[in-house]
């Protein structure tokens, strides 16, 4: 057998290998390596090796109030943002749906907030919320009102909502629109002839078709949401007094910022865990509703 | 009876109206802020009577480019996307259409979890390994990093242009005697351009707009534009004036693809969700 033979045979595989290596390799190692240091404590020094510490950093994780408020805020903000989002983007899809005019400006113009450098849009919206320089409190002096902190305790959760709408709806928009491009229009045609209304067909029919793509995109925003980090960093930094830290920002701080290795590396594992959870639940749920149909 | 049902239909467009109109102002409100105020001084740029009436001036920009090094970290983002989306394009082309064509699910199901992983999971180990090689503050760490975001986004959406080309065209070309690799070169990359076109934006997109491999893995020396920002946020205060147009200078790129690219932009970004 010759050289051309065997890659002739083999081309799959010759294709594929340099890809697997480099992704396995590149993730496969670091996650053992991350589930080793998870179980030392290392603070990056040439001097000192790691040390086998045995569970303590989760221990010391499951105690920390910092994890503990962490956790529930990373929670917090997935609940609150992710039912904005789903109900924004699929009722906007809905009414988008029916404009005939204009389509291509209005979808050109959702796509900004998805494409936008993040961490630029973050310092854009830092400013225009900003007590002193910003765009909003410019308003407010305009009409003669005092100007609000929108960074501080009582306000800082609606203004990261805001930005966090602006930049997550219009992914679900997107989806869902191209959900209701696809769906077929027989049964509209037969609901009409049953005498169904709009809010009937809407309820009974486009919403229930709807829904497999609706998790769909749930769980591609979902992911994202569990994941935010830029945007908290250019806008709140964390605070104030902490109170914005999620997961991710958290992981990010003990490795980078306090460069303990070990502690770092226990948080990520337990964050790790928490989005694959939702990612495989969220894709059982679809699945199982997709099954329905058939 | 019918006269009321016309005046529910004209309602309900009056209402649709209004409702996008109010969607598409906050869509475009910060791209305008950060667009129009780069051409603002601080002072107008606190003037609510002057956010849409100014006399602009490109102070913010002479600024910028006379007293801050934005040269080199546009080189880099420049060198870093465009490599990244290359290499990712090379690797994961051929890949995908094993994939597709070998029904090798189990691989694709592998790729794919990576996008699911939190980059950070793999960003510490990397940080551990690289600076051990001493290659943390190099294009190459930058440049791998971001290969790994882009090579399962371009899989992901090549993967379906591949399956949907038919499979009487290829097997054709079996019978004259083309190999694989020749089938992938001369019949299947011509005939799905789209779909790679489609990755390539979108994996240029990520890898431009990359914060934290940058941040972590790019150090000092190999600082991105995106990076580039957090010079203007100092411990007494922030430098606004530069901050906007600064932003605007590593925004704008993507944003001028997107509105010229859309179609693609918009397939990219949905692909997965909605059938190609």
């Amino acid at each position: 057998m010759n050289v051309k033979e065997w890659m002739n045979k083999n081309t799959k595989w010759i294709f594929t290998i340099p890809t697997l290596v480099f992704v396995v390799g590149c993730i496969g190692y670091p996650l053992c390596y991350a589930l080793y240091m998870s179980f030392h404590s290392w603070r990056m020094s040439s001097v000192n090796p790691p040390i086998f510490i045995g569970l303590a950093n989760y221990l010391a994780i499951i105690k920390d109030e910092r994890t503990v408020n962490a956790t529930l805020f990373t929670f917090k903000y997935f609940i609150v943002s992710s039912a904005l989002e789903v109900f924004l983007g699929v009722s906007l899809a809905l009414i988008l749906s029916k404009i005939k005019r204009a389509q291509g400006v209005i979808r050109t113009a959702f796509l900004f907030p998805m494409v936008a450098t993040p961490i630029a849009m973050g310092y854009v919206w830092r400013i225009m919320f900003d007590s002193s320089m910003g765009l909003f409190n410019s308003i407010l002096r305009f009409f003669g009102v005092s100007p609000i902190d929108f960074f501080s305790v009582a306000h800082v959760f609606k203004s990261l909502m805001v930005m966090e709408t602006w930049t997550g709806t219009p992914l679900i928009l997107l989806i869902v629109i191209s959900g209701i491009a696809g769906l077929s229009n027989d049964y509209y045609e037969s609901a009409k002839i049953d005498g169904a209304n709009e809010i009937q067909t809407l309820f009974k029919i486009t919403l229930p078709l709807l829904t497999p793509t609706i998790i769909m995109a749930f769980l591609l925003r979902g992911i994202e949401i569990l994941k935010i980090y830029d945007l908290i960093l250019a806008t709140t930094e964390g605070g104030p007094q902490r109170m914005t830290e999620n997961l991710n920002y958290l992981v990010y701080t003990y490795a980078f910022e306090y460069m303990q290795m070990g502690r770092a590396s226990a948080l990520m594992i337990f964050f790790f865990l928490i989005v694959m959870l939702f990612a495989l639940t969220s894709m059982a749920i679809k699945k199982r509703i997709e099954r329905g149909y058939e | 009876m019918v006269q009321s049902m016309k005046i529910n239909k004209i309602i309900g467009s009056i209402l649709r109206g209004v409702i996008i109109f109010i969607t598409l102002f906050f869509l475009l409100l910060p791209i305008y802020y950060m667009i129009s105020s780069s051409f603002k001084t601080q002072r107008q740029m606190m003037d609510f009577r002057q956010f849409i009436k100014f006399t602009p001036t490109l102070n913010n920009y002479k600024i910028l480019f006379r007293h801050h090094d934005i040269v080199h970290p546009m080189w880099i983002s420049i060198v870093v996307t465009v490599m990244a989306t290359g290499l990712a394009c090379l690797l994961g082309v051929p890949a995908a259409y094993a994939i597709s064509r070998h029904k090798m699910h189990k691989l694709s199901s592998i790729i794919l979890t990576v996008r699911i992983v939190p980059a950070i999971t793999f960003l510490i180990p990397w940080y551990i390994i690289l600076s051990k090689f001493r290659l943390i503050g190099t294009k190459t760490a930058l440049i791998l990093a971001n290969l790994l975001v882009s090579l399962p986004l371009i899989i992901w959406i090549v993967v379906p242009y591949f399956g949907s080309i038919s499979k009487e065209l290829e097997e054709a070309a079996f019978i004259d005697g083309c190999s694989e690799a020749g089938s992938l070169v001369r019949i299947m990359i011509p005939l799905s351009s789209p779909g790679i076109i489609t990755a390539a934006i979108l994996s240029f997109i990520k890898v431009w707009n990359n914060y934290m491999f940058a941040f972590v893995l790019g150090g000092s020396k190999a600082r991105t534009l995106p990076v580039m920002l957090k010079v203007f946020i100092g411990y007494t205060g922030i430098d606004y004036a530069c901050l906007v147009a600064a932003a605007t200078i590593v925004a704008l790129p993507v944003v001028l693809l997107s509105i010229f690219m859309n179609k693609y932009v918009v397939t990219g970004l949905t692909a997965g969700a909605v059938k190609a």
